[in-house]
C-alpha cells in the first residue's frame, strides 16, 4: 500500500516538477522576449491547458504524502524525509492565496488596451511565484525519492 | 552508490517525462492553433532553450541506469526492471536521433517569411507524432525506474 502511494507521489511529483521546469526555463523566457500583448495572449492559452492537469497532480502529491505518513507510522529516516517533503508541498499549496490573485488580475487584463508597465510588474511577480513553486516542488520530489530509497 | 545513482536517474527521468508532457499537452496544441509563421517562430524559440537541458537529462538518465546495472550485478527482479527502464530509455534516444532530430532540423531550418504552409503542417504532424511516441517511452522508463527504486 505504502509503495503504491509512493509510486503515485513520485510520478505526480515528476509531472509537476518536469512541467514547472519547462515553464520556468523554456516558456517564460521565450514569452518575455516577445511584445507584452503576445506574451499575455500566449501565456493565457498555455495556462488554460496547464490547468487541465497540473492542479490535480499538484493536489495528489501532498495527499499521497500524508497518506504514506499516516499508514506507515514508524518514525525513521524515510518517514522524516517524507514528512519534510510533504511539508514543502503543503507550503506550495499555502502560497496559492497569494499567487492566484495575480493570475486573476493578469487574466482580467484587456489585450487591446494593455497597460504594459502594469503587465510587466504583475508578470514579474507571477514568475517569481512560479520559481518558488518549482523550488518547493523540486524539494518535495527529491525528498520523496530519498524516502523511497531509504525504505 | 546505487542509491545515489537511482536518485540522479529518477530526477533526470522526471525532467524528461514532465517536460515532454508539458510540451505535448500544453504548448504544442497552442502552437498548432497559431498562424503557421507565428507557430513556427514560437517553436523555434522554445526549441533552442529545450535543447540546453532535455538531451542532457535523457542521456544522464540512460547512463545512470547503465551504471546501476553494472554496479548492482544481483540479477533479481529489481535488476530486470531497471534493465527494462534502460531499454525504454535507449528506445527513446534512438527515436530522438533517428527520426526526431531530422524533423526538428527541418523545422528549425524553415523560414518564417516564405513559409510553405503545407510542408510546415506535414513536418509539424511528424514532430508531434514522434514526441508522443517518445513521451510513452519516457513515462514507461520513469515508471520502471520508480518501481525498481521502491522494490530495492
Amino acid at each position: 500500500m505504502t509503495d503504491s502511494l509512493l509510486f503515485v507521489n513520485i510520478l505526480c511529483g515528476s509531472v509537476l516538477v518536469g512541467g514547472s521546469f519547462f515553464s520556468v526555463w523554456v516558456l517564460r523566457p521565450t514569452l518575455r522576449a516577445m511584445p507584452a500583448r503576445d506574451d499575455l495572449e500566449l501565456f493565457r492559452r498555455v495556462s488554460s491547458r496547464v490547468e487541465q492537469y497540473m492542479p490535480i497532480t499538484g493536489l495528489l502529491v501532498p495527499v499521497t504524502g500524508i497518506a504514506v505518513l499516516l499508514i506507515d507510522r514508524d518514525v525513521d529516516a524515510a518517514w522524516v524525509a517524507m514528512a519534510v517533503g510533504t511539508g514543502l508541498a503543503l507550503l506550495s499549496v499555502a502560497l496559492l492565496p497569494f499567487d492566484l490573485p495575480i493570475a486573476k488580475r493578469l487574466n482580467a487584463m484587456q489585450l487591446d488596451a494593455l497597460d504594459e508597465v502594469g503587465y510587466a510588474r504583475l508578470s514579474e511577480r507571477r514568475d517569481r511565484f512560479h520559481l518558488l513553486h518549482l523550488l518547493l516542488g523540486s524539494g518535495t520530489l527529491a525528498l520523496s525519492i530519498v524516502s523511497a530509497l531509504l525504505r | 552508490v546505487v542509491d545515489a545513482l537511482r536518485f540522479v536517474n529518477l530526477v533526470c527521468g522526471a525532467l524528461v517525462a514532465g517536460g515532454t508532457f508539458f510540451s505535448i499537452w500544453a504548448l504544442r496544441p497552442v502552437i498548432r492553433e497559431l498562424p503557421p509563421a507565428e507557430g513556427l517562430d514560437l517553436h523555434q524559440r522554445t526549441s533552442q532553450r529545450v535543447e540546453k537541458y532535455m538531451p542532457l537529462s535523457g542521456l544522464v538518465a540512460g547512463l545512470t541506469a547503465i551504471a546501476i546495472l553494472v554496479v548492482d550485478r544481483d540479477l533479481d527482479a529489481v535488476w530486470w526492471i531497471t534493465a527494462g527502464g534502460l531499454c525504454l530509455t535507449l528506445l527513446n534516444i534512438t527515436v530522438a536521433f533517428t527520426f526526431d532530430l531530422p524533423v526538428t532540423k527541418q523545422l528549425n531550418a524553415m523560414s518564417r517569411t516564405d513559409l510553405d504552409q503545407a510542408e510546415y503542417n506535414r513536418v509539424s504532424d511528424r514532430w508531434d507524432f514522434f514526441h508522443i511516441v517518445r513521451a510513452f517511452f519516457g513515462y514507461g522508463a520513469l515508471m520502471l525506474f520508480t518501481i525498481a527504486a521502491l522494490l530495492e
